[in-house]
């Protein structure tokens, strides 16, 4: 199945998830749900999706100034950001658990 | 500033001039520190920014999608981008419609040229009052030939280069005018000149060959054959104009009469195909052309055409008329159109 068409719905949710364990900018966090294991995550997506959870009120952000190489701006989860993402998270955990009764049925029958 | 800057700046330019229509604020928070982001990517390695990131279009594409772009632009505009948005993504995702779109893409060229024919032609609607398909003098054709031209360079050169926010705006309105102005015609005309206030016969207009008309002498409509749309030929079939006078054809421009075999009824004017047979030469040497004298025995009395009003048939009935199917004159080119399926 192809991960990049699961991945739009949940990106947000990806997105928050990453925040909530420290703040970070766009590049990090790209970086950070690659090594989580979503290889295929677009860099544009991270970056638009960066840019609509603030826009939404759901991330608070600051700039980082550095002396070698470019200024950060990261972000970070405020309130509304953390409610999203309980409520998110609770979505996604009984969406899985749905899917993962599915499957199972179709893993015991293949077998 | 190094090459690699300069790359950097260049593909920022190039995501920025993609997400043009953007509102401004939405766009410069989305882009603002779209340099310094492109940045640590372009030092984690050499490779160049287009090759990991794909073009500077389609980034910005999904950066839009992700942004969920528009959202300054009012609500009818946000709903008529997310819908584009929304086709656009349909049509991505199903190989079929992508084929379709990319089969449809092929034309714009000619949509170039029609788009430029139809500005003219809305100049000369402006001009007339009423809608014209051919230009009648050489400064229109000339205008025409102008726009076309102008039309067609426009969409040339923004084929591949994705035009500035206003000037999209301009082109995206020029197009629905000339959209507009397609349906006006289909329509039938301008609301000066409605349909119904037109005149009952069609105006013959010299340049239109391929098109068969009323009253162009022998090469004119002298008889017409109705088909159903599956192909089958229909008879008597009753035609009216658009004040519900009959149809006629100048049938007696060809040499053709209505045929009429003695003792029965004359046939409707405006039955068509009407039972037409070519005058013999005989009686085409005794006729008066102006005014064809009643052939058939004048005993049998002629009974008013239908329907009550209808004029009398132009071509008197005339005897001797052999059994319609004999009389009846198939033009050689066959008439009938190829069934379809």
């Amino acid at each position: 199945m192809d991960t990049t068409q699961l991945l739009k719905g949940v990106l947000d949710l990806a997105v928050l998830a990453v925040l909530d364990r420290s703040d970070s900018y766009g590049y990090d966090v790209v970086r950070r749900l690659r090594e989580a294991g979503l290889d295929e995550v677009g860099d544009a997506s991270v970056y638009g999706t960066l840019r609509r959870l603030f826009k939404a009120g759901a991330l608070t952000s600051y700039v980082v100034p550095s002396e070698e190489g470019p200024h950060r701006k990261y972000y970070g989860l405020n309130d509304t950001g953390r409610a999203t993402l309980a409520r998110s998270a609770k979505t996604w955990a009984a969406f899985a658990h749905t899917m993962n009764d599915l499957l199972d049925d179709v893993e015991k029958g293949s077998r | 500033m190094n090459a690699r800057d300069e790359e950097i700046a260049r593909y920022a330019a190039g995501v920025r001039a993609a997400l043009a229509d953007l509102p401004e604020t939405d766009r410069q928070e989305l882009v603002e520190d779209l340099e310094d982001h492109l940045a640590e990517i372009a030092a984690e390695s050499g490779e160049p920014l287009a090759a990991r990131l794909g073009p500077p279009e389609s980034y910005a594409a999904e950066l839009r999608a992700a942004y969920g772009a528009g959202s300054a632009a009012g609500k009818r505009g946000r709903r008529l981008r997310e819908a584009a948005v929304a086709a656009g993504r349909l049509v991505d995702d199903n190989p079929a419609l992508r084929r379709g779109w990319a089969y449809l893409r092929e034309f714009r060229p000619a949509w170039w040229l029609a788009r430029g024919y139809l500005a003219a032609m809305l100049v000369w609607r402006f001009l007339d009052g009423s809608w014209t398909v051919w230009p009648g003098g050489l400064e229109r054709g000339l205008l025409a030939a102008v726009l076309v031209v102008a039309s067609g360079v426009v969409g040339v050169r923004h084929k591949d280069r994705p035009a500035r926010a206003r000037t999209r705006t301009v082109l995206a309105g020029a197009n629905a005018v000339a959209v507009l102005g397609l349906l006006g015609l289909y329509l039938g005309g301008g609301p000066s000149s409605p349909p119904w206030e037109s005149p009952a016969a069609y105006e013959p207009s010299p340049s239109m060959e391929t098109a068969a008309q009323f009253g162009g002498g022998p090469d004119g409509v002298l008889n017409i054959y109705p088909y159903s749309k599956d192909g089958k030929p229909l008879k008597d079939v009753l035609l009216y104009d658009q004040r519900g006078r009959p149809v006629q054809v100048p049938f007696e421009d060809g040499g053709w009469v209505l045929d009429q075999p003695c003792g029965s009824p004359p046939p409707i004017s405006n039955a068509y195909p009407l039972p037409l047979r070519q005058l013999t030469e005989e009686e085409l040497s005794m006729q008066d052309p102006a005014n064809p004298e009643p052939t058939c025995a004048p005993g049998s009395p002629a009974p008013a055409p239908q329907p009550s009003g209808a004029p009398a048939p132009t071509g008197d009935p005339s005897p001797s008329g052999g059994p319609s199917p004999t009389g009846d004159p198939t033009p050689s080119e066959d008439p009938s159109p190829s069934p379809s399926g």
